[in-house]
């Protein structure tokens, strides 16, 4: 018996590829010989020269939406699929993109071109502010990660288009994370690139500000892992989302202090300093930046 | 009424003990499993559900049965709608 084979579409907005590469790395889950056979990719703008939108039952967007063009590729590829993936970081809440939301579009060209006489003709007009995927068109699944690791984009697939329930949970990162997270003495807040990791302790507990603990784990935790402090490219945990009193820098301050000698204030006062950072990949959606307690315009400022 | 459960993941828990110092009524205790220390229910009689230990768990290994849900109506209706669609 034939099983049904189904049609993918993919289109790459304002992202860095880095999630198609992700569907090539099926590989090492052993399932990228399983994909091919179960799907037809119609239209990948990294693998063919197609410019127009076939039919597909599935579609999959990567990246923000950031000028004219990509809000109406967006739109095309709501008409052309059945049902559409918001792939990554990027669609799902603005991603790396998205952290121009701080700045204007007027600023942003200004700082890059130097000038509006030195802007190239024929590019694609830019939005006022970038924004994720879904403030444009329906999203049928959300799928966060930079990029997703291949063991969820097998049980997102198969759980849109075949129906299949999915396996994944929303935990954070630390929970796929082996390091050891304990009470520890130290006092001065690190830098990424401050002192040598002891390859075994909780960065947290060494002073280094990892967003582990409050972001969602669409990536087996390479980072942290391997002595990279967890910049929060996964997106918040639903914690972060769902409660309106908590939030990134409270809830990271309030477990730091207990685990380290350092006062919470000292570590809110850091995160805002450095908000740029620690909110760049979420910033632009308005699950984050409708917050009440999300107040970066000010804090940069300061 | 149903008393409350309280289930640690062992294979998540991280070890740090926040959910014991969390505690207002010393539910928590600590355990040695596959040479590590972590943290284990000892005393859910006491638990008043206040969830504190849920929250403050850094690798959402903490969850909770025979809870009675009081809905959250300063939850926005269209934020939720999007989670759930999330993977």
């Amino acid at each position: 018996m034939t099983h049904p084979r189904y049609s993918i579409s993919t289109d790459w907005l304002s992202g860095c590829g880095g999630c198609e590469v992700a569907i090539v790395d099926l590989d090492i889950e052993g399932k990228l010989a399983k994909f091919l056979n179960d799907y037809d990719l119609v239209r990948c703008p990294v693998l063919m020269d197609t410019k127009e939108y076939p039919k597909a039952n599935l579609g999959i967007i990567t990246g923000a939406i950031r000028s004219k063009h990509d809000r109406e590729s967006a739109k095309a590829m709501r008409e052309s699929c059945d049902k559409l993936i918001a792939f990554g970081t990027c669609a799902a809440y603005g991603g790396i993109s998205g952290a121009g939301y701080v700045h204007s579009k007027e600023e942003i060209l200004n700082a890059v071109f130097q000038g509006k006489e030195n802007i190239p003709k024929g590019i694609p007009e830019m939005e006022q502010s970038p924004k994720p995927a879904d403030e444009e068109v329906k999203i049928d699944l959300y799928l966060p990660g930079c990029p997703p690791h291949p063991a969820y984009i097998f049980d997102a697939l198969n759980n849109l288009l075949k129906e299949q329930p999915s396996t994944s949970r929303p935990m954070p990162v630390c929970s796929t994370c082996r390091r050891i997270m304990k009470k520890t003495e130290v006092s001065v807040l690190k830098k990424y690139l401050d002192g040598t990791d002891d390859g075994k302790t909780c960065l947290l507990s060494q002073g280094y500000l990892c967003l582990g603990s409050l972001t969602m784990d669409r990536c087996k935790a390479p980072c942290p892992q391997r002595g990279i402090p967890c910049i929060g490219c996964g997106g918040p945990t639903l914690q972060i989302i769902l409660e309106p009193n908590r939030d990134l820098r409270t809830e990271l301050a309030e477990r730091m202090s207990r685990l380290t000698n350092m006062e919470k204030e000292k570590i809110v006062h850091e995160i805002e300093a450095s908000a740029k950072t620690h909110y760049a990949y979420t910033m632009s959606s308005q699950m984050i930046n409708r917050k009440q307690t999300f107040n970066i315009k000010k804090w940069i400022q300061q | 009424m149903e008393k409350i459960k309280i289930k640690i993941d062992e294979k998540r828990c991280v070890g740090c003990f926040l959910c014991e110092n969390e505690c207002p009524t010393k539910v928590f205790g600590k355990k040695v499993t596959q040479g590590c220390e972590i943290s284990s229910v000892v005393n859910v009689d006491d638990c008043i559900g206040c969830l504190s230990c849920a929250y403050i768990c850094p690798s959402g290994a903490i969850e909770f049965f025979d809870l009675h849900i009081v809905p959250n109506f300063y939850r926005e209706i269209e934020i939720i709608n999007k989670l759930e669609k999330f993977l």
